[in-house]
């Protein structure tokens, strides 16, 4: 059965399916969100109005028998928090089970008439609307246990905290995790505030006697996905015993601060003292000491076999919070001058209930430390955020705002975002190569944007030498490319760690991806295919009003040293503008 | 003779050779004129158990790879050793500082890769 689209129009409180359009029929996850938005979106219009969309797209391989860690979900939309296009994606049960009940996407409309709140019901069946009066104010932790009782077979849970209620610009997008808890965040740019712009305080989807995944070519697919999946289990980062295995995300805390590129008290340093104390390692000797329902393997996702996630146990055992990665240790952490790992946990799991992204509010918080509204450090200060956000006071809403918002209440001029979107845990100044993929990426700082494809395994040709400057605009461009080809695959990103050593792996993803579509395509095509979504979102941005001054990293790096290694941002102008010239340059 | 003081970061399963868990941090004094290789001596740590190795925030090793071993120490050096358990994807550490031979060695071996 061919795959469909479900429109659901909540100025009618009416449900379609509709056959994809063949401009449409080859595009998935990622590159599918930003196709309708890119063809359904006017560019000018006010993200929380009535002609934005909020699409939600289940990667390519997503919902097909055992390919390894492919189950992200794409949810795209004019973002609130930047004005310009946004994809911004999850783990967690949704994608699996849209793409099993043949759905390519979703796409959400229109506003209510009656101005109420609606709980959404997708099965084999059909949409049911509810009213959601009684789900208004919840956090997400209640919410996804309210489901789960009312709702058989463990259903996916889509939804929004009280921040989406509120329509505020850091307002994450929620998706229940196996254990139906509410850590899975699409979390980057405001697209909860999409979804609460819908009248859609939750969505529900239960795949049961779904149609499933058909796959065009059975021998191609498991070959692909046997490929991928010797790749990512052999390699060091990814195999069992590997760094992400044993310590998750924030492994990552003590090098980038050994490094010195380790943002400190609003990007005010690259070296935190306190950093050892909310790494990764810390993280685990905790897990380990305390026991119960803590554990330092956990799939965020079922058939996910890297399980980099974990379950942070309180001291007696019972759950916490899941989970403590390391952008959000970092932003609530090293970025606020905390260095303690309960606080991050409580912070956590208030932005998981309430439903903030974390980097964005971790973020905010130290802009307003920055301001004089809080002191670095101040731990209590900044979990009484959460409780002013929550309850929509006038600080809490400019801080659900986000960082620029924040800082335009405060009259901070020392600002780490691009395009409206705050940095993440990764400076700029230090790490010089990802500071030109915060510049140029469509989405705004991110640091998911440009994930490692070695030029030799991509088949983009040409000697490239990553040691020497001149290079750093064609190499962003091809990590944006590899990284858009893999937001729509289905496919964790962090399959990119295996499959930059392995090159079966990269052929495998490919071949896999083309074993469930029919599309034919090899590794070689990768970057050809990302570009074309870039392109997409590129010229989304521009017809929204972007231009080439909106590709540059804020002033204050390029005034001020950064201590340790005492360096500015110094990447010209005019190289930066090399990123994306070819939009226009080629056919 | 004289001696120096190097302030060590042992991470992951190599805290063990400090007598910590996954995280151990000593000041620990050599001889003038110590260089890598003798504070691992002074711990124990078997060389090919090592992988990013930093030098006052200067990134001197990779896993896989010795590049480090000869580099000297001073007094007051800030030193962060890290194990084969750990991770560092390229795109985050492109363009961070490096020692020069580390720098000439990944010229050989390609930059780009997470081990060697």
């Amino acid at each position: 059965m061919a795959k469909k689209i479900l429109r659901i129009n909540m100025s009618a409180l009416k449900a379609t399916y509709e056959p994809i359009p063949e401009k449409w029929v080859r595009w998935g996850g990622r590159g599918l969100t930003s196709a309708i938005v890119f063809d359904e979106v006017d560019p000018t219009c006010h993200p929380l109005g009535p002609n934005n969309k909020l699409v939600i797209a289940p990667g390519w391989v997503s919902g097909s028998p055992a390919a390894p860690s492919s189950g992200r979900t794409s949810f795209g939309g004019k973002s609130p928090l930047t004005g310009g296009i946004k994809e911004a994606n999850s783990g967690g049960l949704s994608s699996q089970k849209i793409a099993k009940l043949g759905l390519a996407a979703i796409i959400l409309e229109g506003m209510p008439k009656d101005g109420k709140w609606y709980e959404i019901f997708i099965n084999k069946d059909g949409v049911q609307f509810e009213d959601a009066a009684d789900l208004v104010g919840k956090g997400m932790y209640e919410v996804d246990k309210l489901m789960w009782a009312k709702y058989s077979n463990k259903p996916a849970v889509i939804g929004i905290g009280p921040v989406g209620e509120m329509k505020l610009s850091n307002a994450g997008v929620s998706v229940n995790d196996p254990e139906n808890e509410p850590g899975r965040y699409a979390g980057r740019g405001g697209l909860g505030a999409v979804m609460g712009a819908r009248g859609v305080k939750v969505m529900v989807v239960d795949d049961t006697g779904g149609p499933g995944v058909e796959l065009a070519n059975k021998e191609l697919f498991t070959e692909g996905r046997k490929k991928l999946t010797a790749a990512i289990q052999a390699h060091d980062l990814t195999k069992k015993d590997g760094g992400l295995w044993t310590f998750g995300t924030n492994v990552l805390m003590n090098i980038i601060n050994e490094a010195g590129g380790l943002p400190t008290r609003g990007f005010s340093s690259g070296q935190f003292e306190g950093a050892a104390k909310i790494s990764g390692e810390a993280v685990v000797e905790n897990i380990e000491a305390r026991g119960g329902v803590g554990t330092k393997h956990h799939a965020c996702h079922p058939g996910c076999i890297m399980q980099c996630s974990s379950i942070y146990p309180h001291e007696d055992g019972t759950a916490f919070v899941s989970v403590i990665e390391y952008e959000t240790s970092w932003s609530l952490g090293a970025n606020c001058g905390i260095d303690d790992i309960e606080y991050i946990a409580q912070a956590t799991w208030e932005c998981n209930d309430i439903g903030l992204d974390t980097i964005e509010a971790g973020n905010a918080i130290a802009i307003a430390m920055e301001g004089g509204y809080l002191e670095f450090g101040d731990k209590a200060g900044a979990l009484k955020t959460f409780d002013d956000i929550r309850q929509g006071t006038p600080m809490g809403r400019i801080m659900g705002q986000g960082t620029e918002a924040t800082a335009k209440a405060l009259g901070v001029f020392r600002v780490p975002t691009v395009k409206g979107q705050a940095m993440p845990a990764y400076e700029p100044r230090a790490i010089k190569g990802i500071g030109v993929t915060y510049a140029t990426t469509p989405m705004g700082a991110d640091h998911t944007s440009g994930y490692t494809i070695a030029p030799e395994i991509a088949g983009v040709g040409g000697k490239v030498d990553p040691l020497d400057n001149t290079d750093k605009a064609g190499l962003s461009l091809t990590f944006q490319a590899a990284t858009a080809f893999i937001d729509s695959t289905g496919y964790c990103l962090f399959i990119a760690f295996p499959i930059l050593d392995i090159a079966e792996g990269w052929a495998g993803m490919a071949e896999s991806v083309a074993g469930v579509t029919g599309i034919e395509m090899t590794g070689d095509d990768v970057i050809s295919i990302g570009k074309e979504i870039l392109k997409m979102e590129r010229l989304f941005n521009e017809a929204a009003g972007f231009t080439s001054a909106d590709d540059r990293l804020p002033e204050f790096m390029r005034d001020e040293e950064l201590p340790p290694h005492n360096v500015k941002w110094t990447m010209s102008n005019e190289d930066l503008d090399q990123v994306y010239a070819w939009v226009h340059e080629e056919a | 003779m004289n001696s120096i003081q190097v302030n060590t970061s042992l991470y992951g399963p190599l805290a063990q050779y400090a007598g910590g868990k996954y995280i151990a941090q000593k000041s620990v004094e050599l001889k003038d004129n110590a260089s890598i290789r003798d504070l691992m001596d002074y711990f124990g740590i078997p060389y090919d158990q090592k992988s990013y190795l930093f030098i006052n925030a200067v990134l001197c090793d990779m896993p896989g790879l010795l590049a480090s071993l000869d580099e000297p120490l001073k007094d007051g050096d800030r030193v962060g050793i890290f194990s084969l358990q750990h991770m560092w994807p390229y795109q985050y550490r492109d363009g961070i500082r490096m020692s020069e031979t580390l720098t000439e060695t990944l010229r050989e071996h390609g930059t780009m890769h997470n081990v060697y």
